[in-house]
């Protein structure tokens, strides 16, 4: 079984693969979600929904509700999430499982070749299917265990981070703490575990998006500006 | 003209006509579903594109190969010669076999790095030599040796497990020799010249037109991708750094940028993939950097008249394999000779690769004409001038019928602690009919190439 050395540009590439594939799951699902809301209680659901992530979206009915969940131009469109899953699953491929990285590519050539057709609900769910695929290779893999713990911590900081956000459900995020704080700490021995103490929601984001600059050793990255710095005096 | 049928290529032949044709479509499905890309810069755009693939391999039978082996093997252990030579006494030099002026001018010589061993004496430890075989004779004719990063390893063994998936009956009923243990044979490469740490694949990024090899290489063989920025020098020793702030040593880098990109405190400053410093850790012996650093200098187009005569003066073997026949405007005969007949020859600008700077005679303008015999009576080191080799077309399945494309073959080679010659290679064909220029980056495609025993 392969478990190469990982270098802090690997680390990077592999947590946010993780965070960008989850990322993408759970906005489909809200995609889907808002498009019944759309239709049965407020046309404007999906503009309040979205607001919740600062993002402003248009639309005049519920295909073009997620049309413009899947190539709108914003952050959160599901074609720009999954163009950066893949690019980080790109670099790092050669670390992760061939038939999820193979998938990724698939929904990505997909959703370019779809553009400016129109978006149904049913390939909503085929991607969502998809994608459950892949985020079941990250909990199943075991060959690289240590590669795919950076993807599954990305995975879990991006379920929390969207909980959190969207439904402010802190008690779940604090019963679920302790499995990334596992995480962290088996990628990183010398990882402090994090405890959430405040009710305060962007306090309670750092936190939890701020695990990965614990498990990154702070002194790795130290070392690199201080060897820049010699290296510019020199 | 299309290479006659030999008794392997009609086995594949009887077997194709049995098989469902339809499933050919398979393949770009599985190159397009897994990105196995040669990117492409089109006009400052970077441009992902799949390698074209055509499903008919070259068949090449085991005894020609075997013959094809030992030549180049042979080569191979010349050309690290040389390497070694050059960077040493230059007795090849100072024996008038080789002009020192065509040393001195070699773009890839690096005299600075005179003297400098690297571990185990090995120099080449993958090369890619570009082989056609030519109508007239018969024979195979060496065209180029790549010594320095030789790209396009990965897309036969990627492809041949699609193909053992999609099309098992010819790997049921035809003895084709394996390819699959390139991936050991570079990890043992690695290891054997391995100073003490990890073996690293040291890549330019993922906006290289290789990125792809690179990712499948360090797959295959357990090495570490790493960026520039990933690895530090300290006290003349090469670190990765390690995400958890840990430094590990590195033992063997096989780099896949050029010397020019590879030190910014060495060569080029401007360059920011390289490392810097590491020029001071491979002086000192403390990593192993495949391939060597000047390697230019043996694969330039110039040098390449000279390799029949390292052959003998090296190794007083006689070469197995010849060249093209090859003219150096240098030598005041051979321009006389060039010059003269100009229109019956291929003139190559020896600064370049990849199929540019490569002009045929016979299908310039007159004032191109005259441009190119200016620039070679001013600066006759600047060209080599050879005869047009008739090489074989191989089938390939385009159009929606079988038309004959010119290709050529790259063939791999490892020098570990052995010599080994990949059962296999690159067979790259031009998508226009006539066209002799398979190059990929000029928009070529890839076939696999299968040495098969009956």
């Amino acid at each position: 079984m392969i478990d190469t050395a990982i270098t802090i540009n690997m680390a990077q590439r592999l947590y946010w693969k993780g965070r960008y594939v989850q990322r993408a799951q759970t906005m489909l699902k809200e995609l889907l979600l808002g498009y019944d809301n759309v239709i049965d209680r407020d046309i404007d659901y999906g503009r309040y929904h979205y607001a919740k992530l600062d993002i402003e979206i248009d639309y005049g009915n519920a295909y073009d509700f997620i049309y413009q969940g899947v190539y709108g131009n914003h952050s959160s469109s599901i074609a720009s999430i999954i163009m950066m899953a893949r690019e980080n699953a790109i670099e790092a491929r050669n670390l992760l499982e061939e038939r999820g990285f193979a998938r990724l590519n698939l929904i990505h050539n997909c959703i370019v070749s779809a553009r400016g057709k129109e978006v149904t609900p049913a390939m909503v769910e085929d991607f969502i299917d998809d994608l459950s695929f892949i985020l079941g290779i990250f909990s199943s893999e075991l060959g690289r265990t240590k590669a795919y713990n950076f993807v599954r911590l990305g995975q879990y900081v991006e379920r929390f981070d969207l909980i959190l956000r969207l439904y402010g459900g802190f008690d779940y995020v604090n019963a679920e703490l302790d499995a990334m704080n596992t995480l962290a700490k088996r990628l990183n021995p010398d990882y402090q575990f994090n405890k959430i103490f405040t009710s305060d929601l962007t306090k309670a984001l750092a936190l939890v998006n701020g695990i990965i600059n614990k498990v990154i050793e702070e002194k790795a990255c130290i070392f690199d500006t201080v060897e820049k710095e010699s290296q510019t005096q020199g | 003209m299309t290479e006659p049928i030999t008794p392997e290529l009609q086995k594949f032949y009887d077997i194709f006509d049995g098989v469902d044709q339809s499933k050919v479509s398979e393949f770009k499905d599985f190159l397009e579903t897994n990105a196995v890309n040669f990117n492409l810069f089109k006009e400052g755009n970077f441009i992902e594109r799949s390698f074209p693939f055509d499903m008919i391999p070259r068949i090449i039978p085991k005894k020609e190969f075997d013959h094809l082996e030992a030549g180049i093997i042979q080569r191979v252990r010349a050309l690290n010669a040389f390497l070694n030579d050059i960077y040493t006494d230059q007795k090849i030099v100072a024996d008038g076999i080789v002009p020192k002026e065509y040393i001195d001018s070699a773009t890839g010589y690096l005299p600075s790095f005179q003297g400098v061993i690297p571990p185990k004496g090995i120099r080449t430890h993958i090369s890619g030599i570009d082989l056609v075989k030519d109508t007239v004779s018969g024979e195979w004719v060496i065209l180029e040796d790549n010594l320095r990063v030789p790209s396009g390893v990965s897309y036969p063994l990627t492809i041949r497990r699609a193909f053992r998936h999609t099309y098992p009956e010819f790997f049921e009923q035809m003895k084709i020799s394996k390819i699959r243990q390139y991936g050991t044979e570079l990890k043992d490469a690695m290891d054997h010249v391995n100073t003490g740490g990890l073996n690293v694949i040291l890549t330019p990024g993922r906006y290289n037109s290789a990125f792809y090899e690179h990712s499948y290489l360090a797959k295959v063989t357990g090495a570490t991708l790493v960026n520039g920025d990933d690895l530090i020098i300290e006290d003349k020793v090469v670190y990765l750094r390690s995400y958890n702030g840990e430094r590990l040593r590195v033992g063997a880098i096989y780099r896949r940028l050029d010397d020019d990109f590879l030190d910014p405190q060495e060569f080029d400053a401007e360059s920011l993939i390289g490392v810097p410093h590491l020029m001071s850790a491979y002086r000192a012996g403390n990593v192993a950097v495949m391939n060597g650093i000047g390697n230019g200098v043996a694969d330039d187009k110039g040098i390449y008249y000279f390799v029949p005569e390292m052959i003998r003066y090296y190794l007083k073997e006689e070469p197995i394999l010849s060249n093209a026949p090859t003219y150096l405007p240098y030598y005041e005969k051979d321009r006389e000779y060039v010059l003269a007949n100009i229109d019956k020859l291929v003139i190559k600008d020896v600064a370049e690769a990849g199929g540019y700077g490569v002009l045929f005679g016979n299908r310039l303008t007159p004032q191109q004409r005259e441009e190119i015999i200016a620039k070679i009576i001013e600066n006759p080191r600047r060209f080599i001038a050879q005869e047009v080799i008739e090489f074989y077309d191989l089938p390939c399945m385009l159009n929606g019928g079988i038309e004959p494309r010119k290709a050529d073959l790259r063939a791999y080679v490892i020098y570990g602690e052995e010599i080994t010659v990949s059962m296999g290679g690159l067979t790259r064909y031009a998508m226009e009919e006539g066209n002799y220029l398979v190059n990929s980056s000029q928009g070529g495609g890839f076939k696999d190439t299968w040495v098969v025993e009956l």
